[in-house]
């Protein structure tokens, strides 16, 4: 058995369209990114493309969260557990952190669609 | 009015068995997301190109998505829609490549732009009615599986109709039969 002249055309084709997509999507969710802290003081937005250490002051003390890499994470809090910390990065549209104790809570979102899924979320 | 012989129906009814028959082993693969398939059941109607007019081919593809959604319970749920689009639209191209492109073509090719065109059909329909623009998200996982399980399936079907001594007795057949027929209607 042997490839055809027409098969490994109909390869190439599939694997660009592949490749296409996965650049577009990449791009997609780097470029739309933003991620939403809410705090006693109110709603901030900020961008994920830019790195960036944001102090709040809550109820417990000082909550440090750090935007890196298109991504946001709770880095350090004086709450008890560390729970937030804990949570990890979040980066696509519709993943959230949240301190309880200090009243903090952020979350993240895209463009268009993905606000829609944020709406009906919370 | 006798639309198929009596001997294609039956090819039809045994190649549409082996196709619910491998729905039934591809359901006992996990599935991370309700639309994705490996594609097992693509083998038989693969293989009926080689057998098949357009109107028996097609006919089979209608068995392959209705013993889909009966191993797989998704009858009467929207699954279902996307399933038969999905389907018809790879089997089509498929169709269409199998005859404008051969010998330049194995069924490895024809596997290969069947598979990407049942996801394209099935992503576009997702956008349109449910998910909105964020299921071009998943988009590039769909093309990834589809294209290696389309490279795997269609390897088979190539081996399988070279070297099967069965398969060519059914093709043998399958011409045989179109050749009486054919003389039959001359004879009327």
């Amino acid at each position: 058995m042997k490839l055809r002249l027409f098969d490994i055309l109909a390869i190439v084709f599939s694997l660009a369209v592949f490749l296409a997509f996965t650049l577009y999507g990449n791009r997609m969710s780097q470029e739309e990114g933003y991620v939403i802290i809410e705090d006693e003081a109110g709603q901030s937005i900020y961008p994920l493309e830019e790195d960036r250490v944001i102090d709040l002051e809550g109820p417990v003390g000082e909550t440090v969260i750090v935007i890196e890499d298109g991504h946001a994470r709770f880095e350090s809090s004086d709450c008890d557990d560390n729970l937030c910390v804990q949570m990890g990065e979040i980066h696509r549209a519709g993943e959230w952190a949240a301190c309880l104790p200090n009243k903090i809570f952020m979350y993240t979102g895209g463009k268009g669609d993905d606000q829609e899924v944020d709406a009906g979320v919370y | 009015m006798q639309v198929f012989t009596e001997k294609k129906l039956n090819r039809i009814a045994l190649l549409g068995a082996f196709s619910m028959f491998l729905s039934t082993i591809e359901y006992l693969f996990p599935r991370p997301i309700p639309f994705m398939r490996l594609g097992l059941a693509n083998l038989p109607v693969i293989l009926s190109l080689e057998l098949f007019s357009a109107p028996a081919y097609f006919l089979l593809i209608l068995l392959k998505v209705l013993g889909q959604a009966l191993v797989n319970g998704t009858l009467a749920s929207y699954v279902f829609l996307f399933s038969m689009v999905g389907s018809f639209a790879s089997g089509l191209l498929m169709w269409l490549c199998y005859k404008a492109l051969r010998p330049r073509i194995s069924f490895v090719g024809i596997s290969v732009m069947g598979a990407l065109t049942s996801n394209m059909a099935q992503i576009i329909l997702s956008i349109s009615f449910i998910f909105g623009p964020s299921a071009w998200r998943i988009l590039p996982l769909f093309l990834g599986i589809g294209l290696v399980s389309g490279l795997f399936i269609g390897l088979f079907a190539q081996r399988f109709s070279e070297k099967s001594k069965w398969w060519e007795l059914i093709r043998q057949g399958a011409l045989k039969d179109d050749l009486l027929t054919e003389e039959a209607v001359d004879e009327k």
